[in-house]
C-alpha cells in the first residue's frame, strides 16, 4: 500500500501549510471563535488522519508483502504531462497570448498519451487553439490577450 | 388542484421559445461533448458552463439541465460503443452495453438505453412535481441549526457512500474544508491564507474550482484505466428492438425507474448507487443471472433507468434543501450561485418559475 504513503504526505503537506501560515491569526475561544480557530481545528484534524493513513499502509506492507499488488500503476506520465499544461498555460497566457499559449497547453497535455504521432499533436494543437481564439476572442468578446504582447 | 397550478406555471415558463430553444442547445450541445469518450456529464458542465453567463437565470438553469441529459445520454452512447464510461454511472451501463455491441446488437442496445432512459425521465418528473410542494414546506422549517445538521449529513454520507476508504474520503472532506477557508473570515474579515494576492480575498473561485476538480481530475482519471477504447466497428443495423427484446426490458425498466427514483432523492447518493442497485436487483430477480455481463438486456435497461430517473429526482434535494447528490449537482449549484440564485429552501417560494420551469 504504497499509494497510503501518499495520501498521508499530501494530508500532511495541507496541514502544515494551514498551520505555519495560520499561526499569526487569532484563536479565540469556542464560544467567541477568532479567524485561527477553523483552520487550526481542520490542521489538527488531518494531522490525526494523515497518521492513521500512515498507519494503516505500515501495517497493509507488513501483511501483503508476499501477494502482488493489485493495483493498477500510477501514470506518472499522464499526471506530469496534464500538470504542466495547466501550468504552461498559467504562465504563459499574459505574455505571450491565449492562441499560443493554448498551443503549448495542448501539445504538453498530449503527451499523456503514449506514441510519437508528432504531426497528429502539432495538427491537435493548431486546430484547438484556433477553434479557443475564435470562441472566446470572436464569440463571448473576452477581454484575453490573444496574440503575443511584444507583437 | 395546487399541483396542476404549478405544472401549468411551470409549463408556461417552460414552453416559452426561447426556453424550449436554449434546451434544445444544451440537450444538442450536451450529447455532442458527451459522446467524446471519457468526458462524463460533469466534465461537459464544466466546460459549457460559461456559456451560459449571458443568459437570463431560468434559460440559464434550462440549458445547462438539457446539457445534462445530453451529456447523460451521450456518455451512454459510448460506454455501449467503445466500452468507455464517462462517469461512473457508465461504467454499470457498459457492463451489458458494450457486449451487446460486440454481439452486434450495437442498434438494440442504444435504443434501449434510450427508451428506458426517457421513461424513467417522464416518471420521475412527474414524481417530483407531486412531492416537490411537500418537500419545500419542509425544507422552509430550517434555520441555521438545521442547515448545519444537513451540512454533516451531507458530510457524513459522502464519505460512508463513497467508493474505497473512509480514511481517505475524510482526507478529501478536510481539504476541501481547508480550501474554502482561503479568503475572508466571514466574522471577523480578517484575509486567511491569501498570501497578500488580491483576487484571493473573496476565496477561490467556483469556475477554477470546478474545472480543477471535476474537469481535470476526470481526465487524468481515464488515464488510469489505459488501452480499453476496443471499437466496435460492427454496423449499426436495425436500431429498433425487436419485440422479444421490448418485452425482455419492460420489466426492468420498470423496476430500475422505481429504484432510482428513490435512491435520487437521497442526498449525496448520486446515480451510481441508484444504476449499481438496479443492476444488482435484475441480477437477483433473474432466473439465468449467469447470462449478465454477457450481454443481458436486462442488465443494460435497468441501471439505464434507475440512473436517469435518479438524475432526475436528485434535482430535489438540489434544488429545495440546496445539497447535492454528486459532482453534476454540485456545478449546477454553483451556476446557481453565479447566476445570483442562493439555492435552498426559499428557491421553491421566491422563484417558483424557476424550480417548476426546471422541472418541467
Amino acid at each position: 500500500m504504497v499509494r497510503d504513503f501518499f495520501v498521508a504526505a499530501l494530508a500532511a503537506a495541507f496541514a502544515l501549510i494551514l498551520l505555519t501560515f495560520g499561526s499569526h491569526l487569532p484563536m479565540g475561544t469556542a464560544l467567541r471563535m477568532g479567524p485561527g480557530f477553523v483552520p487550526r481545528a481542520v490542521g489538527i484534524g488531518l494531522l490525526v488522519v494523515a497518521a492513521a493513513i500512515a498507519l494503516r499502509g505500515f501495517l497493509g506492507l507488513r501483511r501483503r508483502r508476499a501477494v502482488a499488488s493489485g493495483e493498477p500503476p500510477i501514470q506518472w506520465r499522464g499526471a506530469a504531462s496534464i500538470g504542466l499544461g495547466v501550468l504552461a498555460f498559467a504562465v504563459l497566457i499574459q505574455p505571450i497570448g491565449l492562441i499560443a499559449s493554448a498551443i503549448v497547453t495542448v501539445f504538453v497535455s498530449s503527451l499523456a498519451q503514449d506514441g510519437d504521432r508528432i504531426g497528429e499533436r502539432a495538427l491537435l494543437a493548431g486546430g484547438l487553439s484556433a477553434v479557443a481564439g475564435a470562441i472566446f476572442s470572436l464569440g463571448l468578446g473576452l477581454p484575453l490577450p490573444m496574440l503575443p504582447a511584444f507583437l | 388542484m395546487e399541483l396542476l397550478d404549478h405544472l401549468a406555471l411551470g409549463f408556461e415558463v417552460a414552453l416559452t421559445w426561447q426556453n424550449l430553444l436554449f434546451c434544445l442547445v444544451g440537450a444538442l450541445l450536451g450529447t455532442l461533448v458527451g459522446v467524446l469518450p471519457g468526458i462524463g456529464p460533469a466534465t461537459t458542465i464544466a466546460i459549457l458552463l460559461p456559456i451560459t453567463f449571458e443568459l437570463p437565470a431560468v434559460g440559464a438553469l434550462i440549458m445547462l439541465a438539457g446539457i445534462y441529459y445530453g451529456a447523460q445520454y451521450g456518455g451512454s452512447t459510448t460506454a455501449i460503443l467503445v466500452n468507455m464510461p464517462g462517469e461512473s454511472s457508465g461504467i454499470i451501463t457498459a457492463l451489458d452495453g458494450h457486449q451487446m455491441a460486440k454481439q452486434g446488437r450495437a442498434g438494440v442496445a442504444l435504443a434501449i438505453a434510450a427508451i428506458g432512459s426517457l421513461f424513467a425521465g417522464t416518471v420521475s418528473t412527474f414524481f417530483i412535481a407531486g412531492s416537490a410542494g411537500t418537500l419545500s414546506e419542509l425544507g422552509l422549517m430550517f434555520g441555521p441549526a438545521e442547515n448545519v445538521a444537513l451540512m454533516v449529513l451531507a458530510i457524513v454520507a459522502v464519505m460512508v457512500m463513497g467508493k474505497g476508504s473512509v480514511l481517505n474520503s475524510l482526507v478529501m472532506v478536510l481539504i476541501g474544508l481547508s480550501l474554502g477557508l482561503i479568503g475572508t473570515d466571514v466574522e471577523t474579515s480578517k484575509a486567511r491564507y491569501t498570501f497578500g494576492i488580491q483576487e484571493l480575498r473573496d476565496g477561490i473561485d467556483f469556475i477554477p474550482l470546478a474545472m480543477g476538480l471535476f474537469g481535470i481530475a476526470e481526465i487524468l482519471r481515464t488515464l488510469e484505466t489505459p488501452g480499453n477504447g476496443e471499437l466496435v466497428r460492427a454496423r449499426i443495423t436495425g436500431l429498433w428492438p425487436k419485440g422479444a427484446d421490448l418485452k425482455a426490458s419492460a420489466l426492468p425498466i420498470l423496476r430500475g425507474t422505481g429504484v432510482g427514483t428513490v435512491l435520487g432523492i437521497l442526498p449525496g447518493s448520486g446515480t451510481l448507487l441508484a444504476s449499481f442497485s438496479a443492476y444488482m436487483l435484475e441480477k437477483r430477480i433473474s432466473r439465468m443471472p449467469e447470462r449478465f455481463g454477457k450481454g443481458a438486456i436486462e442488465g443494460l435497461a435497468a441501471p439505464e433507468s434507475a440512473n436517469n430517473a435518479a438524475a432526475q429526482t436528485s434535482f430535489v434535494p438540489m434544488l429545495t434543501l440546496g445539497m447535492p447528490s454528486g459532482a453534476v449537482t454540485a456545478l449546477m449549484i454553483g451556476a446557481m450561485t453565479i447566476h445570483g440564485i442562493s439555492p435552498g429552501p426559499q428557491v421553491v417560494t421566491q422563484r417558483p418559475d424557476l424550480f417548476w420551469g426546471v422541472v418541467c
